[in-house]
């Protein structure tokens, strides 16, 4: 019991996003076009993960749409959402599985299973995609063409977010501190750098270059940091340390126009790419709650911010300018955690 | 009958052969109860049928299930289950053995699906403030598994055996004896269990048919109590109690890979010395309780490891004062000491007392009452309480009314206080203010007895701990008000003749409890069902016995429950049925054979206490008993 309070610490205090893409343009687009898809993680081990849609063009919100259209749960713990063509994936952590639907409506057309404990998923652009795992060494191999773990990676330990840049794969390796370089059409290691404690999310800038938040689960021996890395030579060109040992960064995302870095440190702050010092004040402050989520919707640039509220009912999502300003707020599920942007028509 | 359930019960044939029945003022109940563990006048205290427990078979889940207004929370079959009573947690509802509490002092709770009846003759329960007596913490009430021991000089042997479906098989040994002064029982009883049933899985397209899996169970316990009259005033007691269980941890329907498994060993040893003297009664019990409890967990493929040291003392002291007066102080020692490899390794200490004092007066032969006030410490900290004020008032010679008001706390356990990350030394104690007002009709004329009892509770809790996501990890704080009231009904009529027994037991809680204060002017919470707390439970026990052979029924309601805060999730209300007949032969008065099988869920309803956590369908039992006497 008191492991499963520990994982659900874990897990509570590890906030999500995952810039979706969309490799192809689609002419016709569905019900769900033109919007977010809102990932909510539910209680850990309740089982009451679901996916709110909100539509930008009217604010139409849609709950449980999954449910809706299958008849049966999304499973414990929605981590993330990725589209891929028309196909969506939702990576279902404490499930141990990847749910594929139609995006468009939602309809389930297959399930990815035999991971143990998958974070986030990235496209390949192969036809392949690369999983990450909380309790996995090593990083899964997916066929998207028949829904299969085909491969694994050795990385050693927990792995979170990972991006796709000048055709490499960043990965995120937390459990080993680490930033490592991989090869898409090989699976092979390319390079790594260790930068200490634990990183966790990602994200890139106008210039390419690679931001990343590391912290721990909790204060310890030493402060979080954000770096910028070099992605070339996996060189770090800045290290931006927090104050304390009790600041707790998370959730990178990047401005629409790749000049800010946004992130979360209790509330939500804003660093211009140029900066060579750490915000002082908050971009957006909701005190006296702390948000759980942010990212950045590439059509619109704007920022969305989940609320988990008491993490043990349904969450909030504030929509704000990219300046910062409320434009409005919607209802979504228990613990809304990640956001997946759906093309604009 | 869930298969978690298949905790196996030894009863020694000892229900016949009760100790001096010497009943306090509060209690309606014919079993005794020591000083240090009477309630006090004015609360409610009702007891599970000896009857009951000593069918060929039943567990004490069984039992809680069918015959109390308790709620069980199961985890599925083999997994976790803790028990709750009157819309509060498992932290606010004790599990007493013999007096003495088998919380754990790590996560301020008990998981009923360790615990055997082993030889427990009577389960007490203890309505709200009647658990008040045994120190902080059972702010809802508890149960309380009691031992008589025999009077009479015989000797009392019995063994049983028994299978069921989804691989189940258990048996056990009990016996009892009384040879001078000294009267001892001891009783062992193993589990096996594969749990392999087979469940509509709901979380799969099409909802098919599922095998649970990962879901054994191996267990065993054994007790031994032993007394002592030192002469016709004092006596002494020894009690000890042994528990293991050996179990994986069913996955559940949305997490379907789930491998991990448990190891829970608990050792109690409870040594009393009472004393009843013509104007003065002294009880004087302490405790060692000894807790390890091991967590495999596959994904990470590790063991967390968790054990606990307790020492209690609980003494209390009568003095009857003439014209009606009894003077009474008690006092309630808790040391505990814990250490878990995820959370606190180096070991943590907690320290609880809590000293009362109480007055009762008996002005008149249909009235009584009761007032108690005293102090608690946590550590170095101290806090006024708890107090009560109850009162009965005998309307007539089976008819009485009874009342209560009464605050009380209860501390943080030591996972609240030390856990690391989050653990929060400056919590405070919760609270809790309640009323209760009740009546009990209890009539006999020979034979025939018809019981009816309806209360009426209220209890607002305020403090309540929650562990709430803070900035970088999460922190328990003292932020929640909630409002629970309710009612609880039972109405039973037994008929005990020479061939033939009846029993019918009809059972109703109405519970409404709920958050009453919000945390934000949007706070979706407020005004909502506490997560897993049934509005309404019914239950109905019907068992007949002529010449021999045995046939009964029972039956439950459990309404819906939220699984959210806000209501948006919510399990769905459930029905279940079983039945059993059963044979006895008895062969020249001393030697008896007893047997019994049983059909439960009858109706082969596919439902849940816990989100996502399958209960079996249709399955059976049977049991065989030898009894001699």
């Amino acid at each position: 019991m008191k492991k499963l309070s520990y994982i659900f610490l874990i897990i509570g205090t590890l906030t999500t996003f995952i810039a979706c893409e969309t490799e192809d343009d689609q002419p016709d687009l569905g019900e769900f076009a033109n919007g977010v898809f809102v990932t909510n993680e539910g209680q850990f081990n309740v089982g009451n993960a679901s996916v709110t849609h909100y539509r930008r063009s009217d604010g139409q919100v849609s709950s449980d749409v999954y449910t809706a259209a299958n008849d049966v749960p999304l499973g414990d713990v929605a981590q993330s959402m990725t589209l891929v063509g028309d196909n969506g994936y939702v990576v279902v952590n404490n499930s141990g599985k990847v749910e594929v639907v139609k995006w468009r409506d939602l309809s389930h057309i297959g399930t990815i299973s035999g991971l143990t404990s998958p974070r986030f998923l990235l496209a390949l652009g192969n036809g392949r995609a690369y999983v990450t795992d909380f309790s996995s060494d090593y990083l899964a191999v997916v066929d998207l063409t028949t829904n299969a773990k085909i491969d694994s990676i050795m990385v050693g330990g927990w792995t979170e977010e990972m991006v796709l840049v000048n055709g490499s794969v960043y990965v995120a390796a937390t459990g080993t501190g680490r930033i490592l370089k991989i090869d898409p059409n090989t699976n092979t290691m390319l390079a790594e750098v260790t930068i200490g404690n634990e990183p966790t999310s990602m994200a890139v800038d106008a210039n390419g270059k690679l931001w990343v938040v590391t912290n721990d689960t909790y204060p310890a021996d030493e402060p979080s940091r954000i770096l910028r890395l070099d992605p070339i030579g996996l060189t770090v060109e800045l290290t931006l340390t927090m104050p304390t040992n009790f600041d707790y960064p998370n959730d990178l995302a990047a401005s629409k126009d790749g000049q800010k870095i946004l992130f979360i440190n209790g509330q939500v702050y804003s660093l211009p790419i140029t900066a060579s010092a750490l915000p002082s004040s908050p971009m957006i402050d909701l005190s006296p709650v702390f948000p759980y989520s942010i990212d950045v919707d590439p059509v619109t640039g704007n920022i969305f911010v989940g609320d988990g509220a008491d993490f043990q009912s349904n969450g909030t999502v504030k929509v704000y300018n990219a300046q910062g300003q409320l434009q409005g707020s919607f209802a979504a599920g228990v613990i809304p955690g990640g956001f997946c942007f759906t093309p604009q028509e | 009958m869930g298969v978690a359930a298949w905790c196996a019960v030894i009863t020694p044939a000892q229900a016949q052969s009760r100790d001096t029945v010497r009943v306090p003022e509060a209690l309606i109940i014919g079993v005794r109860v020591p000083l240090a563990d009477r309630s006090a006048i004015g609360t409610s205290v009702s007891q599970i049928d000896s009857a009951i427990l000593a069918k060929p078979g039943i567990t004490l889940n069984d039992a809680i299930r069918t015959a109390s207004v308790l709620n069980l929370r199961e985890y599925g079959p083999g997994g976790i289950a803790t028990l709750t009573m009157r819309g509060a947690g498992a932290s606010h509802t004790g599990v007493l053995w013999q007096g003495m509490s088998l919380n754990d002092p790590m996560l301020g709770m008990a998981d009923l699906s360790v615990l055997m009846l082993l030889g427990a003759s009577d389960v007490l329960v203890l309505h709200g403030p009647a658990a008040q007596s045994f120190g902080p913490g059972q702010l809802a009430g508890a149960i309380d598994l009691r031992t008589a021991l025999p009077t009479d000089s015989s000797v009392h042997v019995q063994a049983e055996f028994g299978a069921g479906s989804f691989g189940q098989w258990r048996g056990g040994a009990g016996a009892s004896l009384r040879k001078g002064r000294w009267a001892a029982s001891v009783s062992g009883a193993a589990v096996w269990a594969e749990n392999d049933f087979t469940f509509s899985d709901l979380a799969r397209i099409g909802h098919p048919n599922d095998t649970m899996t990962n879901s054994r169970v191996h267990q065993q316990g054994a007790s031994g109590s032993v007394a002592y009259e030192v002469n016709h005033l004092n006596r002494l007691r020894l009690d000890g109690l042994y528990l293991r269980n050996d179990r994986q941890l069913p996955p559940t329907m949305v997490s379907p890979t789930g491998r991990d498994a448990l190891f829970d060993e608990k050792a109690l040893m409870v040594l009393g010395w009472e004393r009843n003297g013509r104007r003065t009664t002294t009880d004087i019990r302490t405790s060692y309780a000894y807790s390890d409890q091991d967590f495999f967990d596959s994904k990470a493929d590790t063991n967390y490891l968790n054990r606990s040291h307790t020492f209690r003392i609980r003494a209390a002291q009568q003095v009857l004062l003439g014209r009606g007066f009894a003077f009474v102080a008690r006092l309630n020692s808790d040391l505990a000491w814990g250490r878990s490899s995820s959370g606190y390794a180096d070991g943590v200490f907690r320290h609880m007392n809590q000293a009362t004092i109480s007055v009762a007066h008996k002005p008149l032969p249909w009235l009584s009452g009761e007032i108690q006030a005293g102090v608690q410490s946590l550590n170095e900290k101290v806090y006024p309480g708890p107090f009560l004020i109850g009162s009965v008032i005998r309307l007539l010679p089976d008819w009485e009314l009874r009342g209560n008001i009464s605050s009380n706390m209860r501390f943080p356990s030591l996972n609240d206080l030390y856990w690391y990350p989050g653990g929060n030394v400056a919590l405070r104690p919760e609270h809790q203010l309640a009323a209760e007002l009740g009546n009990r009709f209890d009539r006999r004329i020979e034979a025939w007895r018809v019981v009816a009892a309806f209360q009426l509770f209220v209890a607002g809790y305020s403090d309540l701990i929650q562990w709430q996501p803070g900035q970088s990890y999460w922190v328990p704080e003292n932020v929640r008000s909630t409002l629970n009231k309710g009612t609880e009904t039972e109405l039973g009529f037994d008929v005990d003749l020479k061939k033939m027994k009846v029993i019918l037991r009809l059972m109703h809680q109405w519970n409404r409890a709920y958050m009453d204060v919000a945390l934000s002017p949007t706070d979706p919470t407020l005004g909502q069902q506490l997560i897993y707390v049934p509005e309404h439970q019914a239950k109905m026990l019907l068992d007949l016995e002529a010449f021999g052979a045995a046939l009964g029924a029972d039956a439950q309601f459990v309404s819906g429950r939220n699984v959210a805060t806000d209501g948006s999730s919510t399990l769905p209300p459930y029905w279940l049925v079983a039945a059993h007949v059963g044979y006895r032969i008895t062969v020249k008065k001393a030697h008896s054979i007893n047997l019994r099988f049983s059909l439960n869920n009858i109706f082969d309803q596919q439902y849940q206490t816990m989100a996502w956590r399958p209960m079996p369908g249709r399955n059976w039992a049977i049991s065989l008993r030898y009894g001699f006497n």
